[in-house]
Formats: C-alpha cells, sequence, structure tokens
C-alpha cells in the first residue's frame, strides 16, 4: 500500500481523535463530573496518545508495527473502560436477572474468541514473549466489555443506566475495534488495518458526544 | 571506571542530604521528594543499562519501546506511595509529584551531558535540559492528578492507575522518537505544547470560577 495513503490516515485519524479530546476537555471537564465521564474522557485520552504516537513516527521516521509501546495504549483504554464501569455504577441495580447475566457474557465470548483465534494465529510466527505480552494488554477487554453490555442491557430505577446507554454502545464498538485492529494486524490486511484505525477515532468522538449528552440526562436526574 | 551515575547521584544527592537535616516542614519533604526522584532514576537507569547489555534489541527500539515503560513505572512507585499513605491535599500533593519529577530529570541529564560530553553544545543542552525537564514534570503532573482522583475511590485504583501510567508512558514514548530524530530540537515543543495547553486550561478554569463568584455576590 501506498505510504503516502497510510500517512494521510494516519494523521487524519490523530486530528480527529485530538478534535475529540479538546471537545471531551473542554466540555466534560468540570468539578462535579461523574466519575464514569472523567474516566471515558481518560480513554479518549488513550486513544489520542496512540495516535500521536503513530503519527509522530510516520514523521519521524518510525514505522514499526507488530506489538509496540501503542499496545499498551490500547490496554489503558480497556483499563479506563472497566473502572468507568465498575464500583457503584455497577450496583444500581441489586437483582439482576440470570437472562440479563447471561445475554451480558455474550461479549466476553466474543472477544475471546477473537483473542483465541489472533492467538491461534500468532503463536507459530511470533517469540514467546511477544505471544504472552500480546495477550496480557488485549485480556482485560474480556472485562471490561462484559460490564459495558451488562449496563446496556439494564434498567435502573434512577434512569442512570438509560442515560449513558449511548455512551456504553459506543465504548463496546471502541472494544471490538480494537479487537478488530488486533485482529487484522495478527493476519496482516492493511487496508482493514487502516480503515479500522480510522473508524476508531470516529468513535473517540462519538464517545465525547454521547458523554456530553448522557451527562445532560444525567444531570437532569439529580 | 565506576558507575558514573551513582559517581553523580553521590556528588548531587550528599549536599541535599545535609540541607535535609536543617529543613524543616513542607520544605524538607519537598526536598526529600527531590531525592527520592534522584534515587528512582538511578534505579531507573541501571535497569535500562542491565536491557542494553543483555539484550541483543537495537538501541532505538529499546529507547522508544521498553525505557518509557522502566522510567515511568519508577516515578510512579514514589507517587502512589505518597497518594496511598499520607491523606495530602490536592495542590500539595502536586508539588511533591512534581518534585520527584524534578529530581528524576536532574539526574537524566546530568548523567547523559557527562557521558555525552563531547559532543555536547551549550544550545543543545539548553534544549535537552528544558525538554527532559518539562516532559518529566508534565508526566509527574499527569500521575498527580490522575491519582489524586482515583486515590480517592478505592475500586479503580487499580485500573485506574494502570490507566494513568499507559498515559505517561506513551507521553514519555513520543518525546523519546522525536528527540531521538534529526529533529531533536523540536523535542522541546512537545513538551512545551502541553503546558501551554494545561496553562490555557487552568486560565479558562479560573475565569469561569470568577465569573461563577461575581455571579454569586450579584
Amino acid at each position: 500500500m501506498d505510504i503516502t495513503v497510510i500517512k494521510i490516515i494516519v494523521f487524519l485519524s490523530s486530528f480527529i481523535s485530538l478534535a475529540a479530546l479538546l471537545l471531551g476537555v473542554f466540555r466534560l471537564l468540570k468539578k462535579d463530573m461523574p466519575g464514569f465521564f472523567i474516566l471515558t474522557l481518560c480513554s479518549v485520552a488513550s486513544c489520542f496518545l496512540q495516535d500521536i504516537h503513530t503519527s509522530i513516527g510516520y514523521l519521524f521516521g518510525d514505522t514499526s508495527t507488530g506489538l509496540t509501546i501503542c499496545t499498551v495504549a490500547i490496554f489503558g483504554c480497556f483499563m479506563f473502560f472497566i473502572a468507568a464501569s465498575i464500583g457503584p455504577i455497577d450496583k444500581l441495580q441489586d437483582k439482576i436477572s440470570a437472562k440479563t447475566r447471561l445475554i451480558a457474557m455474550i461479549a466476553p465470548i466474543v472477544m475471546a474468541g477473537l483473542l483465541i483465534f489472533c492467538s491461534v494465529v500468532m503463536f507459530p510466527s511470533v517469540d514467546i514473549t511477544t505471544f504472552i505480552l500480546n495477550l496480557v494488554f488485549y485480556l482485560p477487554s474480556i472485562f471490561a466489555s462484559y460490564f459495558v453490555l451488562k449496563h446496556i442491557l439494564l434498567n435502573d430505577v434512577t434512569g442512570i443506566y438509560k442515560a449513558i446507554r449511548g455512551c456504553n454502545i459506543v465504548i463496546l464498538i471502541n472494544i471490538l475495534l480494537n479487537m478488530l485492529y488486533l485482529v487484522f494486524s495478527v493476519i496482516s490486511v492493511p487496508v482493514m488495518l487502516l480503515i479500522v484505525y480510522m473508524l476508531r477515532s470516529i468513535s473517540t468522538v462519538a464517545l465525547v458526544i454521547e458523554s456530553i449528552r448522557g451527562y445532560k440526562k444525567w444531570k437532569t436526574l439529580l | 571506571m565506576e558507575d558514573i551515575a551513582l559517581i553523580l547521584f553521590t556528588a548531587i544527592a550528599a549536599p541535599l542530604i545535609i540541607m535535609l537535616l536543617i529543613f524543616k516542614g513542607k520544605s524538607r519533604v519537598l526536598l526529600l521528594c527531590l531525592l527520592i526522584g534522584m534515587f528512582m532514576n538511578l534505579f531507573a537507569g541501571e535497569l535500562n543499562g542491565l536491557i542494553f547489555k543483555n539484550t541483543s534489541l537495537d538501541y532505538y527500539f529499546v529507547t522508544v519501546n521498553i525505557v518509557p515503560i522502566i522510567e515511568e513505572i519508577f516515578k510512579i512507585l514514589p507517587i502512589i506511595v505518597f497518594c496511598y499513605s499520607f491523606n495530602l491535599e490536592k495542590q500539595e500533593f502536586i508539588e511533591y509529584a512534581l518534585s520527584i519529577g524534578v529530581g528524576f530529570a536532574i539526574l537524566e541529564n546530568v548523567s547523559l551531558f557527562v557521558s555525552t560530553n563531547d559532543i555536547i553544545t551549550f544550545p543543545l543542552a539548553l534544549i535537552r535540559g528544558f525538554g527532559a525537564g518539562l516532559m518529566h514534570v508534565i508526566t509527574c503532573y499527569i500521575y498527580a492528578i490522575g491519582l489524586n482522583f482515583v486515590g480517592k475511590k478505592s475500586y479503580i485504583a487499580i485500573s485506574g492507575t494502570v490507566g494513568i501510567l499507559t498515559l505517561s508512558i506513551l507521553y514519555h514514548s513520543a518525546y523519546n522518537i522525536i528527540v531521538q530524530s534529526k529533529f531533536s530540537y523540536l523535542g522541546f515543543a512537545l513538551p512545551l505544547a502541553t503546558l501551554i495547553f494545561i496553562f490555557i486550561i487552568q486560565l479558562l478554569k479560573r475565569k469561569k470560577e470568577k465569573v461563577k463568584h461575581e455571579n454569586k455576590i450579584i
């Protein structure tokens, strides 16, 4: 693939992520802001740093692929999603039916499936350290996706789950895109990799917009 | 020759330790944080040296992908201790964290300049000194703000702390890419841009609070 096209997509993604981060910083960084939105914004910052890191790499001649430090950003992103979804926000509804729990398990099963698929494809071609590190960095996606899908399905008395539903849907899409990024990098499909890369940046903008919308709804509940 | 970083650390730390006995209160803690920062850099430097010696990885790969992880982990450790062991005010915590960052940067810069004294020039030292100094201070600022937030909520202590650590690692790595490129003088631009961004946010925040305060009075 033409390196100019790759560079354009990478730079464009960085600008999109920067726009998302700036929008989030100016609209969501408030004193009384609930932790959920702050941590979601942190995940946007993580995505932005990954994009800017890749852009700087391309700008200054570093085009290394595979397991690089950018994978740490994806790990950080998952950790922020987990942090945003656990704690009091996870206990808004006391009784969760077995059916809901079962449906919520779909997300982690899909993520685990993708991770197992990548592991099987990756294992013969990479050394054991890279293999283990990849597994460790992508493992939190399984936990994050479970909590996120559970919160999408639930309806609590206060209406908070309903307020952040849009936000959670975008988070789930973002997690899936991050996993697809791993899949396409393992099976080496550069075109799809770039498309996923671009889509992930767009999802960060959507995440910030949904967070702003969610916060407006959340405020009316208090 | 013996380890140059250890010699430099001893030379800088000895008078500071004497000062530590004289100072009292907050000044003493700030000085202690500065020393801790330098101490952490000594450890991180030793570990980095071991990796360079014992692995076949190239210099560029290590400095971009491994060094930031090691340095940031060593830098966050004392800040985590401060966060979870003492009940500090936000401003106080930020000052201590920044002090650790400054200490870290001091020993790193001095060690680098001594080991490259045949190629280093004054402008380069100025740029590198401010660039690396600012970068370490900014990463510590990220820790201080982040840990101040996640430290209050025990349920997100681990995931939040790890998330914050990854942010700083990436920032550090991006800086390392720039300073190793042909345009190493641009390395100063990244921390400077971040600093300006932080200042703008702080200014806007203060302005907003002022307007709110005035509206309350009216």
